[in-house]
């Protein structure tokens, strides 16, 4: 390799460095906009080799053989750096990373814990969506230093995360497709300062209301996606920590005794009280997280939850811990 | 531990503006029926909102009638009792208790001093709330001088472990010159009582502070609402 392509190679690593980076600090949509950028790569390539490449099959495994194939003037499938593996509709990859030009990136991006969209992924991910018209995701496995190998998936994907799809487009704001809008810390609490001053009474079922009825859709949509209610559960926490709530996690789910404890770690409504006196003492103040997990438990558990926040790091600790039973349970 | 507390209903705790200290001891008085039972549960609700362990004492009527109540206000229960946050006491039943807390045998007020304060000793190190419900019912079947007795001894130990107590009294039970001098021993007294406005029937609550007096005794209206429990009618809305 002469010095100049050597160069190139080196800020096209850097370039998607510098994308990683970036996105990091993207509050929404970060892998997706990455995996866009990836994708839409592979796409370029692709439209400039249409006509070497006729995939024949429509088997995933035979159109990504047929795409290497086409663009390498090396047949990276020959010279041992890729093997393609079919199970089912996924592709499996194993790519030998000595060979592999994205290296740097990939391992740089790797240590500093950065989002990492392998970009030979991206490209299978780009051929795969425009042959057979589904949209499918990637995943890889960190490098293995023993083989020397990084192994990748591609698979079609069940759904995207709303929030993963924000557009601004001229004066509005869009979160998958649906007109938004970003709240301030300042116009939440005012929000609250203002029912506290007219009904204080009424303030914690005011949130935990608003957050079980908004929360609905997206519970349902999880149940309709997923297998399993750990994954359910699993893509509304990604959601509600996208949208700002904090981060959530599982810490025990019982489906037959109709019983879940889940942690939040940042709350966002810790947060938003802090300074304001919203109550006489301090007290458990995540309710709208409360009603959140309500809709989502009672929806993916497919019976009424009852859903109490025994814990708040409003009052002490660093996370807040939510305890739900079921209502039949509670009525024994 | 220098932490004030409330009752958990707005009207009443925009009247003590200051709050109450735990250890404090608050005697709710009034007519069968009117509300008493909803305000125990609403002092329950706030004390769990708090993070303090809150003790209930059954004595009119079995303890699944609380567990009941706060369920219908939309209270996870099973998720306070299981934390051992919420403690029912069974001391209704004067024999075999299905409950996990009982007081049994309720014959001899020293033995029933003791059942509670053994039960208060294993939380100890909490914040506790305490409510009695109601108190007179266990009182009945004794003199003045026991009563008085008892319940010099229980208050002071109640105060000094810095629980906050709340003991419920039905009207027509005790004699009334032992319940003025019985309400005394407290330092905040609420009365609630049914009444007549405007020709038609209403309910009163009133607050009192024993000692000092510095809460406005002024009686105020109130309804009970069935998701927000007892609402305290403000005077503008008096119309
Ligand atoms: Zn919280």
């Amino acid at each position: 390799m002469n010095n100049t392509a050597e160069l190139y190679q080196r800020i096209i690593n850097f370039i998607y460095l510098s994308l990683s980076e970036t996105i990091a600090k993207i509050p929404f949509g970060g892998k997706y906009l990455l995996e866009e950028v990836t994708r839409k790569v592979g796409e370029h390539i692709l439209q400039e080799n249409e006509n070497k490449y006729p995939p024949g099959s429509k088997r995933p495994v035979d159109i990504c053989t047929a795409y290497l194939k086409a663009i390498g003037a090396a047949d990276p499938l020959q010279i041992g750096a890729i093997e393609l593996q079919a199970e089912g509709m996924d592709v499996l990859i194993t790519m030998t990373q000595e060979n592999c030009i994205y290296r740097y990136y990939c391992e740089e991006a790797v240590k500093n814990g950065l989002i990492f969209c392998c970009p030979r992924l991206g490209a299978l991910q780009s051929v795969l969506a425009n042959t057979l018209g589904t949209t499918y995701s990637t995943e890889m496995e960190l490098f293995d230093q023993k083989t020397g190998k990084c192994k990748g998936r591609l698979f079609p994907i069940k759904r995207r995360l709303r929030s993963e799809m924000v557009h601004s487009s001229g004066n509005t704001l869009t979160l998958a497709g649906e007109r938004a809008i970003l709240f301030t810390r300042d116009v939440y609490i005012s929000l609250l300062a203002a029912i506290r001053d007219y009904a204080p009474f009424i303030l914690k079922k005011v949130l935990f209301e608003a957050g079980y009825r908004s929360c609905l859709p997206l519970a349902e949509e999880a149940l309709a996606f997923y297998n399993t209610a750990e994954e359910a559960l699993d893509v509304c926490f990604e959601e509600l920590k996208n949208c700002g709530q904090g981060r959530l996690e599982l810490v025990s789910l019982d489906k037959k005794a109709g019983h879940a404890v889940i942690r939040c770690y940042q709350s966002f409504e810790v947060d938003a009280v802090k300074g304001i006196k919203l109550y006489r003492t301090p007290r458990v103040s995540c309710d709208l997280l409360r009603g959140e997990l309500s809709a989502c438990l009672s929806v993916i558990l497919g019976c009424q939850m009852v859903c109490m926040e025994m814990k708040c790091a409003a009052m002490e600790g660093d996370y807040c811990e939510f305890h739900a039973y079921s209502e039949e349970e509670e009525k024994i | 531990m220098s932490r004030r507390c409330f009752f958990g209903v707005d009207g009443l705790d925009q009247i003590i503006p200051q709050g109450m200290d735990y250890g404090t001891q608050i005697l709710v008085s009034g007519d069968t029926g009117v509300g008493k039972t909803v305000l125990a549960g609403q002092f329950l609700l706030e004390g769990l909102l708090c993070g303090d362990t809150c003790i209930y004492v059954a004595c009119d009527e079995p303890p699944a009638v609380m567990r009941r109540h706060l369920r219908d206000y939309k209270v996870g229960v099973m998720a306070y009792e299981n934390a051992e946050q919420l403690i029912l006491v069974d001391a209704y039943e004067e024999e075999e208790s299905s409950e996990k807390y009982f007081i049994a045998n309720q014959y001899s007020l020293e033995k029933y001093a003791v059942m509670e304060r053994l039960l208060l000793q294993r939380f100890a190190g909490r914040r506790l709330r305490l409510v009695v419900d109601s108190l007179s019912t266990l009182l009945i079947p004794f003199t003045q001088e026991e009563i008085l007795e008892f319940h010099r001894n229980r208050l002071k130990f109640l105060r000094k472990s810095g629980v906050l107590t709340m003991d419920i009294m039905v009207d027509g039970v005790l004699d009334q010159r032992l319940m003025t001098i019985a309400g005394h021993l407290y330092n905040v007294t609420v009365r609630m009582k049914f009444g007549v406005f405007e020709g038609r029937p209403d309910r009163m609550i009133q607050v009192g502070k024993v000692k000092s007096g510095k809460f406005d005794a002024v009686p105020r209206r109130f309804g009970i609402s069935p998701v927000f429990g007892i609402i305290i009618y403000a005077a503008d809305m008096e119309v």
